[in-house]
């Protein structure tokens, strides 16, 4: 009888500390442009996308472009990246007021594996039925 | 009256008729008995009102009724009547009408299976409806709006489809349904009799788990065909909170089965019946509460009923756990379980363990977005590879079970000595163990199922009476391994996954054939599990082993990928139209041609752009064709603008500030003006361009902007229901090369196996209900 609950209990504790931890391996943090660049595991960064900088290469395979920092007060100083992005280009990149940059630092830039774009006028609401 | 009102007034009817019922049942349960046939003839006028109400808003669709803001949200005129239906439930307002009626029709089970619990469970069940009704009361879908739009906003094209016209309905049948066990469990607690109502609620949860399965995928076929992202599930929250009651509802009906012939189990089983229930609601608020809208693609936005729902779990969380803390009868424990591991129901209970498990840290999860903006400023969620890589173990662990409960037999008691073979599995096993960590990639969490598969089994083989069908089954598992590796398959855990399923599925084999056809409803269990080890192996194969390269393909160019060389031929009308096709031509080695229409168009309603996939069905694969982008169509030059919206365009800056209704209709037709500002060197214009009705249907008219510089506008369409309009400049965008399609191909392995396999397996669920529900009405 005590062995079922011995059991019972070693099982629990095993599942929550391995649910914590794996969440925590593989939780994505927010972070400054100062921290991207030094990143060690994924993380997301927000920022404007200077439309100027955005190049299509490799048979447009590849989208590269300068993200800066949105926050700077002066942005002609803002903090500036390189993004190279090797995924699908969103549909309304090309609209979006910010782009959220999902990745790690690479030896060219910041490799995005994931950009997902706010746009201005986005629904709020409605749109997303299901 | 406005076309509102009915509804809304059979709605308060439906109210009127819930309290009603609801009281007198409850004073009926209190003693006056006589009193149960007026609640009853209440009740039967809720159905009435409920389904009326849901017919008056068909009827709103129907007619296109767009004075109802829920009506112009979701539909169009030109929408085809199969889509004016499922328009219903395309928002959060009419799927709380489609659960409430579903409920109320529902709530005729209890009163005709319901024996002794009837009073009582419709007390609680009423309860429950008038829940429902504040919620439609606080979000109602027959809303006026301020004024009648001439048409509607439509309905999102990836809504339009026939999965998305029955998947809801299931869904909120299963929803309502989990009330009804809820409803029994709490009247056998309040009577503390706890006699039947397990043999009456167990057909229902398998039916409830029927429906939640194919709901679930049902959805996952219509994600996997309309969005082209490849995957059938992502384990986003709003999958999640139906799959947890799912994978509940599956422990629980095990737990009945084992309550059934031991007699344990049986506060476990109360408990699951009541989470479910609690689960279903609970999901309801996480993925409607708008908690979730950073993190889930399809989670809905507040619409302010949030402090219903909370107060919904509440109350009923309240009630069950209060009734079920404050119940001590010796009968509510029910008997010893004896945990022996030489029988099929030890089995049995450490297969349900592992759901419960699963169902819990999904759960979990699922929830800590929820629950970690409570403690961050920037919740997260979990990725899909955090629960990919716990899925994974789950359901190693899942098909050594399944193989235990097919071999082992009910009341058998081993005949080896436990002590001796479990130091010598753990050995063994440890060695395994250590040589998989070695030679494979293997996590910690991996290593200890790996370590948990092997001990278990070789504790069982050294059973003389379990061997023979053990190692049976075991050949069959290290066949598909092998089969795997010769194609392909290298990891470790990949091929542990394979062979353990297959051990499992071939387990039930040689039952299945035993007794069919004669026995067919009892033949279904074995069914279930046989098609579970395959969907298992389904899942993994189109998910692990589909690969795909990206083609990128100027027009009239082909290029080939998996045998076949793909050509590009333009598209069939424009990128701003509705099902736009992507022409392409597949030529298959033989040099037979195919043509493959995958669609891609631009969405005004969601601002995105809609990217149908072409699939092309083989029998061993799926050959999975989604466009991704198309680069430098000539039609690129028009601007797609939302009021107040500010662009640029060759040095140009476009803003567009809002309509101006020009003419209503009658003799000179309908013309709309666009109040726009542009930007030049310096230089501003305020311009307004006219769209206008003419004998060729709608068209605009070229306006010059500034007078000594050659730039036009004209508008090409005009959106108002999202307040946008499609402009051209022509000039500012200098001819480029022919365009692009960036086109992703993709080979999915075993796909038609996972969906056969749950064809099986819904089918199976049908088949057992069949049979309990034929034993509940012959008593």
């Amino acid at each position: 009888m005590k062995a079922k609950y011995i059991i019972g209990t070693i099982i629990i504790i095993a599942f929550t500390a391995w649910g914590v931890s794996a969440f925590l391996k593989t939780t994505v943090r927010y972070v400054s442009f100062a921290e991207a660049r030094d990143a060690r595991q994924t993380v997301q960064v927000v920022g404007g996308i200077d439309f100027g900088s955005v190049e299509y290469s490799d048979n447009h395979a590849q989208l590269v472009f300068t993200l800066y920092d949105i926050k700077a007060t002066d942005s002609a100083k803002a903090d500036r990246m390189k993004i190279i992005y090797n995924g699908v280009v969103p549909g309304n990149f090309d609209q979006a007021t910010s782009v959220l940059v999902r990745g790690k630092p690479g030896p060219d830039g910041f490799v995005a594996e994931q950009l997902l774009v706010k746009c201005p006028s986005k629904y709020q609401g409605m749109d997303e039925d299901y | 009256m406005t076309s509102g009102q009915p509804g809304e007034l059979l709605v308060f009817f439906s109210i009127a008729m819930a309290l009603l019922s609801g009281v007198v049942f409850l004073v009926s349960a209190l003693g006056k008995r006589n009193l149960y046939n007026l609640g009853i003839r209440a009740y039967l006028m809720q159905i009435v009102f409920s389904t009326a109400a849901s017919a008056w808003l068909f009827y709103l669709f129907l007619s296109h009724n767009f004075g109802i803001e829920y009506v112009y949200s979701y539909s169009s005129s030109d929408l085809p009547i199969f889509y004016l239906i499922s328009a219903f439930w395309a928002g959060q307002e009419g799927t709380y009408l489609l659960w409430f009626m579903m409920s109320s029709w529902l709530g005729l089970i209890i009163l005709k299976y319901g024996r002794q619990y009837r009073n009582w469970a419709m007390v609680f069940y009423s309860l429950i409806n008038l829940f429902l009704l504040v919620m439609l009361i606080v979000i109602s879908p027959f809303k006026a709006s301020g004024a009648i739009p001439p048409e509607g906003a439509g309905l999102n094209p990836l809504l339009q489809d026939f999965w998305m016209v029955i998947h809801p309905p299931v869904m909120f049948v299963a929803y309502a349904m989990s009330a009804v066990p809820f409803a029994l469990v709490m009247a056998a607690l309040v009577k503390r009799d706890y006699s039947s109502w397990l043999k009456i609620s167990l057909p229902i949860i398998g039916i409830t788990s029927l429906l939640l399965l194919a709901a679930n995928a049902m959805g996952g076929y219509w994600a996997y065909k309309t969005m082209g992202w490849g995957g059938y599930w992502a384990w986003d929250p709003v999958e999640n909170t139906s799959f947890v009651p799912w994978i509940i509802s599956l422990a629980l009906i095990h737990g009945m089965i084992l309550e059934k012939k031991f007699g344990s189990f049986r506060r476990l089983n109360i408990l699951s019946t009541v989470l479910i229930f609690l689960l279903v609601i609970y999901g309801t608020f996480l993925t409607r509460s708008g908690v979730l809208s950073d993190f889930s693609v399809h989670s809905f936005v507040d619409l302010g009923a949030n402090a219903v729902l909370i107060s919904f779990i509440l109350v009923m969380l309240t009630l069950s756990a209060g009734i079920f803390l404050f119940r001590h009868d010796r009968e509510l424990v029910g008997k010893q379980f004896i945990y022996n591991i030489y029988t099929r129901e030890f089995a049995l209970f450490a297969g349900m363990t592992v759901l419960f498990l699963l169902g819990a840290m999904v759960l979990f999860w699922s929830s800590l977005p929820f629950i970690t903006q409570y403690l961050s400023e920037t919740p997260s969620a979990a990725e899909i590879k955090t629960y990919n890589s716990f899925a994974l173990p789950m359901a190693i662990l899942i098909s050594l079970f399944l193989t235990l409960s097919s071999i082992l037999k009910y009341g058998d008691r081993g005949k080896a000595n436990l002590r001796k073979s479990a130091l010598w599995a753990g050995l063994l096993a440890l060695l395994g163990t250590a040589a998989s960590v070695f030679f494979g990639e293997i996590d910690a969490a991996m290593a200890v199922t790996i370590f948990i598969y092997m001990i278990t089994i070789i504790i069982y083989l050294f059973d003389k009476d379990i061997r023979p069908k053990l190692l049976n089954a075991l050949a069959y598992g290290l066949a598909g391994a092998i089969i795997a590796f010769v194609f392909g398959a290298r990891s470790i855990t990949n091929l542990l996954f394979i062979g353990a399923a297959l051990t499992a599925s071939s387990t039930f084999v040689s039952s299945i054939i035993r007794m069919i056809p004669k026995e067919m409803p009892r033949a279904a269990a074995a069914l279930c599990h046989f098609a579970v080890g395959l969907m298992l192996i389904g899942i993994l194969a189109s998910s692990a082993y589909s690969h795909g390269e990206r083609l990128v393909l100027p027009r009239d160019q082909s290029k080939s990928a998996f045998g076949y060389d793909i050509e590009y031929q333009g598209l069939s009308g424009s990128i701003m139209q509705a099902n736009n096709e992507v022409l392409l031509t597949m030529t298959g080695e033989s040099g037979a041609k195919i043509d493959a229409r995958p669609q891609f168009f631009y969405v005004a309603r969601t601002d995105g752009y809609m990217k149908k996939p072409h699939i092309k069905k083989e029998a061993l694969y799926d050959l999975y064709l989604a466009p991704l982008d198309i680069q430098g169509l000539p039609d690129s030059s028009r601007l797609i603008m939302k009021k107040g919206q500010i662009r640029e365009v060759a040095g140009l800056s476009v803003k567009f500030i809002d309509f101006r209704m020009l003419s209503h209709g009658g003799d000179s037709g309908v013309s709309v003006g666009a109040q726009m500002e542009f930007e030049f060197e310096g230089r501003k214009a305020s311009v307004e361009p006219i769209f206008a009705s003419g004998p060729n249907g709608f068209e605009g008219q070229p306006l010059k902007i500034f007078d000594d510089e050659p730039y036009e506008v004209k508008i090409e369409q005009v959106m108002a229901g999202e307040g946008a309009i499609v402009i051209s400049i022509p000039g500012t965008f200098e001819s480029g090369p022919p365009d692009q399609l960036i086109l992703e191909v993709s080979k999915k392995p075993g796909i038609n196996l996972l969906w056969l396999a749950i064809i099986v397996v819904c089918f199976g669920l049908v088949l057992s209900a069949y049979r309990r529900f034929g034993e509940l009405s012959t008593k």
